[in-house]
């Protein structure tokens, strides 16, 4: 800009110098704007009416990295403005073009290309200028680089995307049941979300360790799936896919493809894949393999990531179905014992009831007939009538032997009644039965105050009898039978103690001693069918009790009876019992 | 006291077991009790004689006064034999005593259900059978009245 105008001859000093002041102001005023424009942090970029470029600012040549050019034109063929699907935008479309038409353009974005040659998304706003009387004497754009931003934005969408995606499986894996279900959740989601045209489970057969195939699979057909199989030896020599639980990502473009790699994407005939391992327990149980079978995108670090998260979420769900199926089964194995063992049980009632009537009918004859023997012959001599006796003695002992198995096998599979037993007294009646023994050998009976038991009376009637009887039996003759009977109750149980000072048994036989048939004593010494005591145990457990003993041979001996005391907490059980079931019917609606 | 005294009061026996009839018989001879005991071996006979059908449609002998009816018997059970005595209008009205070796309580209610007069179980000692034996009886044919048949 001229600073100086020469003095014309004719001009007066003051129009001369306001003249001069203008320019001054002018310029200052110019120089000024070029300042502010410089510092613009956008692009600016100045046009006239016919689309010369006038000025670029610093910013804007440092975005497009390059000095200007002199013409929108030249610009365009430069810069190969072009939309986002990547179709060119002629010179005419662009911001400035359409500014200069009148246009007022906002928020315009599409991408650039540099002459480094990347590539850039630049926002672009462009408006007409106007001189005072309204004349367009050109357009002013301002644009900046918003590549990174968009790009930021775009990967958090991705993100969001995934994460709904994996939202998604988690919710179908947890509510599918069966393991084809869980298949096919996942292999359709995973194929949208990776966005491949083959997913595919392959789970461990542990027969033959092969990774078979498994539908339903997307991109593959259920009638060739048998086709698709990896063997785990094959699998076992890439150490990444094997011990990490990183996915594994293959493509044919790679610059080294091993041996095992190429075997993998050939064997899915696919261009590229993704792989990562199902583990659970420390065992893996399978793989899941995504890839393409044509032209593709690489597989990015976030595709990886989402695999890396789907994997164990699948391998979970995979192994509680495989749990729910196991218990299924067991459950239904164990009803058909429990009709089987109910079956045999009625069995063995049918067999014993038989058995003890028709080993009774001979007895009746042995018995009889000697009987009507002795009494034929009046002039028996003493050693035969001694030998008759002894036959019917025996047969009383086994009629009795018989008596007491019959009554031990029904007691082994009676279900005991519940009813408060007001065990002091019990205990009374037991006594009494044997008063006259007791009376006999001047016994000493101290009976305690005893807790009441929840029990079957007529069961505990004969344990209580048992115990007293043996008591007396097995006492010592130097010395008066003394019997103690004491009882405590501790939280749910009660603990009867009946303590004697007979001549105790050594405890290396405690156990034998509740067995049947085993007694430590000879046949004769001692009355007894060597049941007692086993029939005893076996009411007392089935009351949920516990019976043992401790003694010590020539002293005395004391036995522990442990039954559940009444109360609160049985009658609560049945009343849970009973909520849960009913509770169960509703969910079940 | 017996009404009729000119027959003797006849006895029926059903009992399937030859050694068990021969020890009952015997108690029965014990207490000379010389009324005539009629041994019918199954459930069927039974119900052939008490009916006079089958091999004994053409029995003219007076109906018993007694039967001791054993549980356990080939071919029909004693106690349908029982159900049936009791279920005809005729029979009905002798005396019914089950005389088995059975205790089962399923038996005792079954029996006593169907309409038996009495329940007894037959004791293993021989003394004690011919006790038992002496007292059923003595009960039923003597200090009973027994009904017309």
């Amino acid at each position: 800009m001229p600073t100086e105008l020469q003095p014309s001859e004719d001009a007066s000093t003051d129009s001369m110098n306001r003249y001069n002041m203008l320019v001054l102001t002018l310029s200052h005023q110019a120089a000024q704007l070029q300042t502010v424009v410089a510092s613009f942090p956008d692009g600016v970029m100045i046009v006239d009416h016919l689309g010369s470029i006038l000025h670029m600012n610093a910013a804007g040549q440092e975005l497009l990295g390059d000095a200007p050019s002199t013409h929108i034109q030249e610009h365009v063929w430069r810069y190969h403005p072009h939309t986002l699907a990547g179709d060119p935008i002629p010179a005419e479309e662009i911001p400035l073009a359409r500014a200069l038409r009148g246009e007022r353009v906002v928020d315009h974005e599409y991408l650039l290309q540099r002459s480094d040659g990347t590539t850039i998304r630049v926002n672009v706003s462009a408006n007409p200028v106007y001189d005072q009387e309204g004349v367009l004497i050109g357009a002013v754009s301002i644009f900046r680089d918003v590549t990174e931003r968009r790009q930021q934005e775009a990967e958090r969408v991705q993100r969001l995307r995934e994460l709904e995606g994996l939202r998604e499986i988690a919710q179908a894996t947890a509510l599918a049941r069966k393991e084809p279900a869980i298949y096919g959740v996942l292999v359709v989601r995973l194929a949208r979300l990776l966005q491949t045209d083959l997913c595919v489970l392959l789970m461990r057969d542990d027969q033959d360790d092969m990774f078979k195939a498994c539908v339903p699979a997307y991109g593959i057909d259920d009638t060739a799936i048998t086709h698709y199989t990896l063997a785990f030896e094959v699998v076992s020599q890439i150490p990444s896919l094997v011990e990490t639980d990183r996915p594994l990502v293959l493509d044919v473009r790679d610059s080294e493809i091993s041996e095992v790699h190429g075997h993998i994407l050939r064997s899915f005939g696919v261009q590229n894949a993704i792989l990562v391992r199902l583990e659970t327990r420390g065992r893996i149980i399978g793989l899941i393999v995504a890839g393409n079978k044509s032209a593709h995108q690489r597989f990015t670090e976030s595709d990886v990531r989402l695999l890396q998260t789907v994997a164990p979420q699948a391998a979970l769900a995979i192994e509680n179905s495989r749990l729910y199926t196991q218990a299924r089964h067991i459950s239904v194995e164990a009803q058909v014992q429990a009709r089987h063992l109910a079956r045999i049980n009625d069995e063995l009632d049918a067999f014993t009831y038989s058995v003890s009537h028709d080993l009774r009918a001979p007895l009746r004859a042995i018995n009889g007939f000697t009987q009507l023997l002795e009494r034929s012959l009046p002039d028996i001599p003493e050693r035969a009538r001694h030998q008759l006796t002894r036959i019917r003695v025996n047969v009383e002992k086994m009629s009795n032997l018989i008596d007491a198995l019959l009554t031990f096998s029904r007691a082994g599979r009676q279900v005991p009644e519940k009813a408060s037993i007001d065990t002091t007294a019990m205990m009374r009646d037991a006594l009494q039965l044997y008063a006259q023994d007791l009376l006999t050998c001047q016994a000493q009976v101290v009976l305690n105050d005893l807790p009441p038991v929840l029990g079957d009376a007529r069961l505990l009637e004969q344990v209580f009898a048992n115990l007293i009887s043996n008591a007396i039996r097995y006492r010592r003759m130097e010395e008066p039978l003394s019997i103690t009977i004491s009882g405590t109750q501790t939280g749910g149980m009660v603990l009867l103690v009946i303590r004697d000072n007979g001549s105790g048994f050594d405890m290396r036989y405690h156990d034998k001693i509740f067995q049947v048939f085993q007694r430590l004593h000879t046949d004769e010494s001692v009355q007894g069918t060597g049941i007692g005591l086993a029939l005893v145990r076996k009411i007392v457990e089935r009351h949920g009790g516990r019976i043992w003993a401790e003694a010590t041979p020539g002293k005395g001996a004391a036995f522990f009876v442990e039954l559940p005391a009444p109360g609160q907490p049985q009658e609560n059980q049945d009343e849970s019992e009973h909520s849960i079931a009913t509770g169960d019917c509703a969910g079940g609606r | 006291m017996s009404q009729n005294t000119a027959l003797p009061l006849a006895i029926v026996l059903v009992e399937d077991n030859p050694d068990d009839e021969e020890l009952t018989l015997a108690a029965l001879d014990e207490y000379r009790l010389r009324n005539p005991v009629v041994v019918l071996r199954d459930g069927q006979e039974a119900i052939d004689y008490l009916f006079r059908q089958g091999t004994y449609a053409q029995r003219t002998s007076a109906q018993p006064h007694l039967i001791l009816l054993d549980l356990k018997l080939p071919k029909v059970d004693g106690l349908e034999v029982l159900r049936m005595i009791k279920a005809d209008s005729q029979l009905r009205r002798i005396p019914v005593v089950v005389l088995t070796s059975s205790r089962e309580e399923a038996d005792v209610i079954t029996g006593y259900d169907l309409g038996a007069n009495s329940y007894i179980v037959k004791p293993i000692d021989f003394e004690q059978l011919i006790t038992t034996v002496r007292t059923i009886g003595s009960y039923w044919l003597i200090v009973n009245e027994h009904p017309p048949v």
